[in-house]
């Protein structure tokens, strides 16, 4: 209960207890005093009883001292003390009455003196009677008959009786007020010690509730100060106290709960932080390991940042150029590095360029040349390529390039053979030709076996030219020296163009040919012209020399995504299912084909492929039990790729 | 009579030119390389060269260039006749004058000499040439 009252509540209760308490004793002390008071006026009025007893007897004495002076000289003067003790004798006696009201035995008493006295009085008086009637022997006879001795010593006695039993009260009131005094300085002292003690152990049980609680809730604050949120603070009151330390403990959990997640959120970071500098301890390690094998690539390399500043250069790349690392790191490439055309020595960094816009790698254009720091020009070759960040923003450029000097020269050298080649296969064979026509045109003379000798002999020699330019075509794709010049297309005109030009051939095996263009109007198509010729004019060929005579060969045209697709149909017979895979190899001729037509090379469709794969397109073909042939092959179309020079 | 130079040095080949140019009327001069087709042109004038591009001594392409470069003869109207056969070199040979551009592989003779006769047929010492090398002629070049 008192736990539950607030602090000013507490110290109130205590004030008012002590404060009670202390009036009480008060209470108590002033009765004490008022008892003693009391017994006090009754020893004063007993006092004063005994000092009137004694006055009864000093009138008495006065008046018979009077009486007797006046008996011997008859002196006036001497009644003057007789009458004012008889005048003052009653009023004592009065005051005596009434003094002693309370006591009936003194007023018993009172009534026998009243009576002494009187007889006193009247033998006095009969003495001074007769004296002053002149009498002196009958007054003096009186005197000595001891009447009034007598009565005296009655008297006496009386008050002497009246005079003990006063003082015999006295002293039972002199006891009663000595204990009154003593009660009354003992309950003072014992109850001010109680009061003191009260208070002091009010004060002790207030003091100790407050300061328990305090000391308590300041121990679990220093507590959780330190640290330890797990110190409960059991503080059951209801006063400040108690709502601090409960306030106290809210706080605690709080701090409790606030340090579990702080050491939870912590322990994450610390985890993140620890992956974070693994990561970073293996980027740099990749980076390391990045820059190693950059350096030791042996073309030249360097890598620029989205603000075209260069951030690595290789060993290579200073090799070719010129320049230090020192010379170029962190330096805009285009400052240092001059990519120009070959031929006008124009700024040519656009492919650099390109990979930023298009996010694609992207090829040096041929006959780029870098203008080394000593101004010599050198030759290179090779690309640019993105790095890009996690949301695929272009973040930086790899460019490697490569001194191609020498393969220059090696490109020169098979140029060269190819030229040496062909004039020196082709020289022959021309001559052979020209030679059987010349004879052909003078063939009169000639018999009819010479005559189908002599056709023979065209025949071979177209073979062979046929041979001959088959290989020099393999050797320039094989040597990679083939260059085809892409150019914008119409897909329908050019496809009708090739036709009229083939038709002759055609009607000569009696084939006809379809064109199927569908509702394609005009599609503009890159390929380099003569390419799509080449291409035509094999696929078309062959769809006419390996099916029966007096059949269709068809030409389907139809756009197919970004591609336009051209499809080659005839009604041969199918290419057997083992042949299939191996028909675009070199040199390779399906037995089936062998029966049919004996002057391939096995080299066409080889060229074929190369010729259209180099231009961004695919072949192939379909050929299945019941259905028609089907070659194919697809050509970029203009809106997909740009016309680009190769 | 048409007058036509024949620049070859296969003995083979220019020969059966000759021939079958004489057949069809024309006057026709041989130079077996480029410098002695060099001294005929400056010597005399022809309505028309066939030249060859490998040869010894000068080839057809020097032959070209000098043609080309010489005011007095650039009007001379030349077909090549080459077994080199790469866009390079018929770009090249027709960027330095050549009125077309003949593998030998793979043309008769007929139809050089009709190549021949329209050329001459459209007056020869003309500079300006009306008629573009045929599709087929280049287009089968890459072959």
């Amino acid at each position: 209960m008192f736990k539950n009252f607030k602090i000013g509540k507490k110290l109130l209760l205590g004030s008012v207890t002590i404060v009670l308490i202390f009036l009480a004793i008060n209470s108590i002390s002033f009765v004490s005093f008022k008892f003693f008071e009391k017994q006090s006026g009754l020893e004063r009025h007993t006092y004063e009883v005994l000092i009137h007893i004694e006055h009864v007897l000093e009138r008495l004495t006065d008046a018979e001292t009077g009486q007797r002076g006046y008996i011997l000289t008859g002196q006036v003067r001497y009644l003057e003390p007789y009458n004012r003790g008889i005048a003052l004798v009653d009023a004592e006696i009065d005051d005596i009455e009434e003094l002693t009201l309370d006591n009936p035995k003194q007023q018993q008493k009172i009534v026998g003196l009243r009576l002494l006295v009187a007889d006193k009085t009247e033998e006095l008086q009969e003495t001074v009677d007769l004296r002053s009637q002149g009498d002196f022997d009958a007054a003096v006879a009186i005197v000595l008959s001891d009447r009034g001795k007598d009565i005296m010593d009655n008297i006496r006695d009386l008050l002497g009786e009246m005079s003990n039993e006063e003082n015999r009260l006295l002293e039972i009131r002199r006891g009663e007020a000595d204990e009154s005094q003593t009660a009354t300085e003992l309950i003072i002292i014992l109850g001010s010690l109680m009061g003191l003690v009260t208070a002091t152990i009010i004060a002790l049980i207030t003091t100790n509730s407050i300061v328990k609680s305090v000391t308590k809730t300041r121990n679990a604050a220093i507590e959780i100060a330190k640290g330890n949120m797990d110190v409960k603070i059991n503080i059951s009151g209801s006063d400040e106290i108690g709502d601090l330390s409960r306030a106290i403990d809210k706080m605690r959990r709080n701090l409790k709960n606030a340090f579990q997640k702080l050491k939870e959120n912590a322990k994450k970071l610390a985890v993140q932080l620890e992956k974070t500098e693994n990561a970073q301890k293996t980027t740099s390690r990749e980076k390391e390991k990045i820059n190693t094998i950059l350096q030791s690539i042996g073309d030249g390399v360097f890598v620029i940042d989205s603000n075209y500043k260069i951030t690595i250069f290789n060993r290579v790349a200073s090799k070719i150029s010129g320049f230090t690392e020192k010379e170029v790191i962190g330096k805009r490439y285009d400052k240092v590095l001059r990519f120009v055309f070959e031929k006008n020595d124009k700024i040519n960094d656009k492919f650099i360029e390109d990979v930023i816009s298009t996010g694609e790698i992207k090829e040096m254009s041929n006959h780029t040349v870098l203008i080394r720091k000593d101004g010599k020009r050198i030759p290179v070759a090779d690309s640019a390529a993105p790095f890009k960040d996690k949301k695929g923003q272009v973040s930086g450029i790899v460019v490697v390039f490569r001194d191609i000097t020498r393969e220059r020269e090696v490109d020169n050298i098979k140029n060269e053979f190819i030229s040496v080649a062909s004039h020196q296969l082709r020289t022959p064979v021309s001559a052979i030709n020209w030679l059987i026509e010349s004879l052909m045109l003078s063939s009169k003379g000639l018999n009819e076996k010479q005559k189908s000798y002599l056709d023979n002999i065209s025949v071979s020699t177209k073979r062979l030219t046929k041979l001959v330019d088959d290989l020099l075509d393999t050797s320039r794709i094989e040597l990679g020296t083939l260059k085809t010049e892409k150019k914008e297309l119409d897909a329908v005109k050019s496809v009708e163009k090739f036709i009229e030009s083939i038709k002759n051939y055609a009607v000569s095996k009696k084939h006809t040919i379809v064109f199927n263009k569908k509702d394609i109007e005009s599609q503009i198509i890159v390929i380099d012209p003569k390419t799509l010729y080449n291409v035509l004019q094999n696929l078309v060929s062959n769809a006419i020399d390996y099916s029966p005579p007096d059949t269709e060969v068809t030409i389907d045209l139809h756009k197919e995504e970004n591609f336009i697709k051209i499809s080659i149909a005839n009604k041969g017979p199918i290419i057997p299912k083992k042949d299939q895979t191996k028909l675009f190899q070199k040199f390779y001729r399906a037995p089936s084909a062998k029966k049919m037509k004996t002057d391939g090379t096995g080299l066409g469709l080889y060229i074929v492929k190369s010729l259209v794969e180099k231009n961004g397109g695919k072949i192939g073909f379909k050929s299945e039990e019941g259905e028609d042939t089907v070659f194919w092959f697809t050509i970029p179309l203009k809106s997909f790729k740009k016309v680009e020079k190769t | 009579m048409k007058k036509i130079l024949i620049v070859e040095d296969e003995e083979i080949l220019s020969e059966v030119l000759k021939d079958r140019f004489t057949d069809d009327g024309w006057e026709v001069t041989i130079a077996m390389d480029g410098e002695e087709a060099m001294e005929k042109v400056k010597k005399e004038s022809f309505d028309l060269m066939l030249l060859d591009l490998i040869m010894p001594k000068k080839n057809g392409f020097e032959v070209l260039e000098e043609i080309n470069n010489n005011p007095e003869l650039k009007d001379l109207s030349i077909i090549v006749l080459s077994n080199l056969g790469t866009d390079e070199d018929i770009k090249k040979a027709l960027s330095l004058g050549a009125k077309d551009y003949f593998v030998k592989t793979q043309h008769p003779v007929s139809e050089i000499i009709e190549k021949a006769k329209k050329f001459q047929s459209q007056g020869a010492n003309t500079n300006k040439l009306k008629e573009e090398p045929t599709e087929k002629t280049v287009s089968e070049e890459v072959k």
